[in-house]
C-alpha cells in the first residue's frame, strides 16, 4: 500500500509540531521515520494510524483518503514502544484479540496465529503471560499482534528504544526479515540514525516538523540536502569547519592561508560558510594537500584509527588514518580533502553548495 | 532500611541495650494495641464460654457453649443472621456493580467531571445519621420521593418504613446508597493504575466500548474489584448504624429486622447479658474471618498477571 502525505500539518496550541509535510512512501518497503526528539516524527505515526487528528492536510493509502477515518478502519497494524500487550492474557489470546474482533473463526484464528508466532520465532511461548517474556519476545509478540489484522501498513513506534544494545541489534535485522517476508510497507519511527541507516529502505528525515530530505540512507549520508542532514548522520558526527569564502576560495577561521572546495569557485567573498567533512573525507598523504594540520591526539577504535587534528589557531577535527601510517601526536601531516564526504553549506541557512 | 541508627552493628557483642532500645521505640504502639485491641479481643472469647455471668459481681456458673447454645435458640439471632446475610449478598454485589459503572464513568473524560466526582463523594463526609434522616423523608410514605416515582410509572406506593414485610429492603436500598462512595474512590484508585495505552491498542484493534470494558477494564481491575469486595463484604456485616435513623432506634418497624450487630447491642446495652452479647460477637467475628478468606483465595485466581 501507498502512503501519499499531503500538507500533512498538525498543531499543539501554539506550536507545530508537524509543518506541511507532503510526501509518498512506496509500497511494500521498510520507511524510517528519522529525527531528533521533538521533531514531529511520532505525531506523523500517529497522525498516519489515526490516533491523532490531523490540523490539516490529507493521508491517501493507495488512493483511499484515509484522513478522516478512525484506526480500527485504516488496516493498519500498530506497535507501541512500550508494546501495550494485554498483562492479563497470554500471547496466544493476545494475537488472537484483534482477530476475535474481526469475527474471525477459531479454527482459522488459531491457525492464523500460529503461523505469526513462527514467523516472529515466539511458537514456545505461546502460553505464556507477557510478563514472563523478554523484551525483544515482548517485541515480537506485539509484531505478531499487530500483523494478525493483517493490515496494509505496519506502524512501529520507537520499536527498539526498550531494549538493550545487543538485542536492539538483533531486533533491528528480525524486523527487516519479518518485513521482507510479509511484504507489508513499514514505516518506523526512530530517532538512532544508525538505526534507520541499517535496515530502512528509505529515511524520511524531520527537523522541527519540517521534511529534511527522504532518500536511501546512504544517499543521506553521502549527499545531504543540507546542513542539519548532514550533521545528523553520521559517526564520529562531521567535522565542522568554520570559514568566509575569498576569491572563491574559502578561508577556515583561524588559517593563514584559503583552501580551494569547488562549490566555492562561484561563491561572492565574505559569505560565513561552514565547511563540513567526514572524518573519512580527508587524507593525510599525498602532495596536493589543502593545509598541514598538527596531530592532537591518536586513537584507536579496531579497525579504524582516528587522529584529531588542529587546524590553524581555533578548531579542530577528526579523521581517518591507515592503521599503518606512522604518525604520533604533535606531528605535523598534509591534509587533503577528498572528492567524497566533504561539503560547503551557508553557516547561518544551512543550505548547501554544490 | 539498610542502615539503621542503632542496633547490632556487626562484631558488636549483644548486650541488653541491643533489645531496650528498639522496644522503647516499638512501646507507644504495642501498648496501645494491647490494651484496646489485644485485651478486648482474648476477654470477649472468654466472656463468650462463661455462663451467667455477672458485670457486677464478676461471677459466673461456669464454663461451657451455654451462651452459644442459647442465641442459636434465640429466633431474634436467628433472625439477625438471615437479615445480615440477605444485606451482604444484596448490598456488595449491587453496590460494586454500579459503583464499577459510575467509576468506567467518572475515569472517562467527560464534562464537568469536578463536579460529579464531588456529587458521587458526597455521601462519604456527611453523617450517616444525618444522610439516614433525608433517606427517610425519600421513604415516607406518603410525601417520600421514591413513591412519587413509582406513582409516575403506575406502581402502587410501598410502605417502606412501616410495612415489616419492606424494611429490609429500604435497608438494603440506603445500604448499597451508602456503600457506593468509597468503592468508587478505590476503583478509580484502580482504574490509575491501568496504563492508557491499552486502551488505545484495543481501540486500534477495532475492540468496541463494551468488549474494551469486559476484556480490558474488568480483568484488570479485578485485584482492585477482590479488594473493595473483601473490604465491602466486612463492613456491610457490621450493618448497624443504618437502622437507627431509618426505624427510631428500632430494629425495623416490627422488631423483625435484628442485624448481628443490632442483636449485639440489644443484649449488652439494653438487656445486660454478657455472655450471649460475646458470642454473638464472636460468631460474627467467624463469619467475616470465613468470607475475607473465601475472598483471599478467589482473588489470589483473579490476580492474573
Amino acid at each position: 500500500m501507498q502512503i501519499t502525505i499531503e500538507h500533512l500539518t498538525k498543531r499543539f496550541g501554539n506550536t507545530v509540531a508537524v509543518n506541511d509535510l507532503s510526501t509518498v512512501l512506496e509500497s511494500g518497503k521498510l520507511i524510517a521515520l528519522l529525527g531528533p526528539s521533538g521533531c514531529g516524527k511520532s505525531t506523523t505515526l500517529n497522525m498516519l494510524s489515526g490516533i491523532l487528528s490531523v490540523t490539516s492536510g490529507r493521508v491517501l493509502f493507495d488512493d483511499r483518503d484515509v484522513t478522516s477515518l478512525p484506526p480500527e478502519k485504516r488496516g493498519i497494524g500498530l506497535v507501541f514502544q512500550n508494546y501495550a500487550l494485554y498483562p492479563h492474557m497470554t500471547v496466544l489470546q493476545n494475537i488472537c484479540f484483534p482477530m476475535e474482533i474481526k469475527r474471525i473463526p477459531q479454527k482459522q484464528r488459531l491457525a492464523r496465529a500460529a503461523e505469526l508466532a513462527e514467523m516472529v520465532h515466539i511458537t514456545p511461548y505461546l502460553n505464556r503471560k507477557p510478563a514472563e517474556l523478554s523484551g525483544g519476545q515482548q517485541q515480537r509478540v506485539a509484531i505478531a499482534r499487530a500483523l494478525a489484522k493483517d493490515p496494509q501498513v505496519l506502524l512501529l513506534d520507537e520499536p527498539l528504544s526498550n531494549l538493550d544494545a545487543k538485542l536492539r541489534v538483533e531486533m533491528r535485522e528480525e524486523i527487516r526479515r519479518i518485513q521482507r517476508e510479509s511484504r507489508i510497507t513499514t514505516l518506523f519511527v526512530t530517532h538512532d540514525q544508525e538505526e534507520a541507516s541499517s535496515i530502512a529502505d528509505q529515511v524520511v528525515l524531520l527537523r522541527d516538523g519540517i521534511l529534511q530530505q527522504q532518500d536511501t540512507a546512504r544517499t543521506l549520508y553521502e549527499d545531504p540536502a543540507n546542513y542539519f542532514v548532514a550533521d545528523f548522520l553520521g559517526a564520529p558526527p562531521i567535522n565542522k569547519l568554520k570559514g568566509t569564502t575569498a576569491g572563491g576560495e574559502i578561508l577556515l577561521d583561524g588559517c593563514g592561508a584559503p583552501i580551494a572546495f569547488g562549490p566555492a569557485a562561484s561563491l561572492p567573498d565574505g559569505l560565513p560558510v561552514i565547511l563540513a567533512v567526514r572524518a573519512e573525507g580527508i587524507t593525510t598523504v599525498g602532495d596536493a594537500s589543502a593545509f598541514t594540520a598538527q596531530v592532537l591526539e591518536r586513537y584507536s577504535l579496531g579497525k579504524d584509527e582516528l587522529v584529531l587534528l588542529a587546524v590553524g589557531q581555533e578548531q579542530q577535527m577528526r579523521g581517518f588514518i591507515p592503521a599503518e601510517m606512522n604518525i604520533k601526536a604533535s606531528d605535523q601531516v598534509p591534509v587533503s580533502l577528498k572528492n567524497r564526504g566533504v561539503f560547503l553549506f551557508h553557516a547561518e541557512t544551512g543550505e548547501r553548495y554544490r | 532500611m539498610k542502615k539503621a541508627l542503632s542496633g547490632p552493628k556487626r562484631g558488636e557483642p549483644i548486650t541488653l541495650r541491643t533489645f531496650t532500645e528498639p522496644a522503647a521505640y516499638l512501646a507507644p504502639f504495642m501498648i496501645c494495641l494491647l490494651i484496646f485491641t489485644v485485651y478486648p479481643f482474648v476477654n470477649v472469647i472468654l466472656l463468650s464460654f462463661r455462663e451467667d455471668y455477672s458485670l457486677i459481681s464478676g461471677s459466673y456458673t461456669g464454663v461451657g457453649l451455654g451462651n452459644y447454645t442459647q442465641i442459636f435458640q434465640d429466633p431474634h439471632f436467628i433472625n439477625a443472621l438471615k437479615n445480615t446475610g440477605m444485606y451482604v449478598l444484596m448490598v456488595v454485589p449491587v453496590s460494586t456493580a454500579l459503583s464499577l459503572l459510575i467509576a468506567t464513568f467518572l475515569n472517562s473524560s467527560i464534562k464537568l467531571q469536578g463536579l460529579f466526582q464531588t456529587c458521587y463523594f458526597l455521601p462519604m463526609v456527611t453523617s450517616i445519621t444525618a444522610v439516614g434522616l433525608v433517606w427517610k423523608w425519600m421513604f415516607n410514605y406518603d410525601y417520600g420521593l421514591i413513591n412519587y416515582f413509582f406513582s409516575l410509572f403506575g406502581i402502587a406506593p410501598v410502605n417502606w418504613l412501616n410495612d415489616p414485610r419492606y424494611n429490609l429492603a429500604a435497608l438494603i436500598i440506603y445500604g448499597i446508597w451508602s456503600m457506593m462512595p468509597f468503592t468508587i474512590i478505590l476503583l478509580l484508585s484502580g482504574y490509575q493504575n491501568i496504563n492508557p495505552q491499552y486502551y488505545t491498542a484495543a481501540k486500534v484493534d477495532g475492540a468496541g466500548a463494551s468488549r474494551i470494558f469486559f476484556r480490558i477494564t474488568v480483568p484488570l481491575l479485578a485485584p482492585t474489584l477482590g479488594l473493595t469486595m473483601i473490604i465491602n463484604v466486612i463492613s456491610a456485616s457490621k450493618v448497624f448504624t443504618e437502622l437507627f435513623p431509618l426505624f427510631n432506634g428500632k430494629p425495623g418497624s416490627a422488631y423483625s429486622l435484628y442485624t448481628v450487630v443490632y442483636y449485639l447491642f440489644d443484649m449488652f446495652y439494653k438487656q445486660w447479658q454478657l455472655g450471649p452479647a460475646a458470642a454473638s460477637a464472636v460468631i460474627l467475628f467467624i463469619i467475616v474471618l470465613i468470607f475475607t478468606l473465601l475472598q483471599l483465595r478467589i482473588q489470589r485466581k483473579w490476580k492474573n498477571y
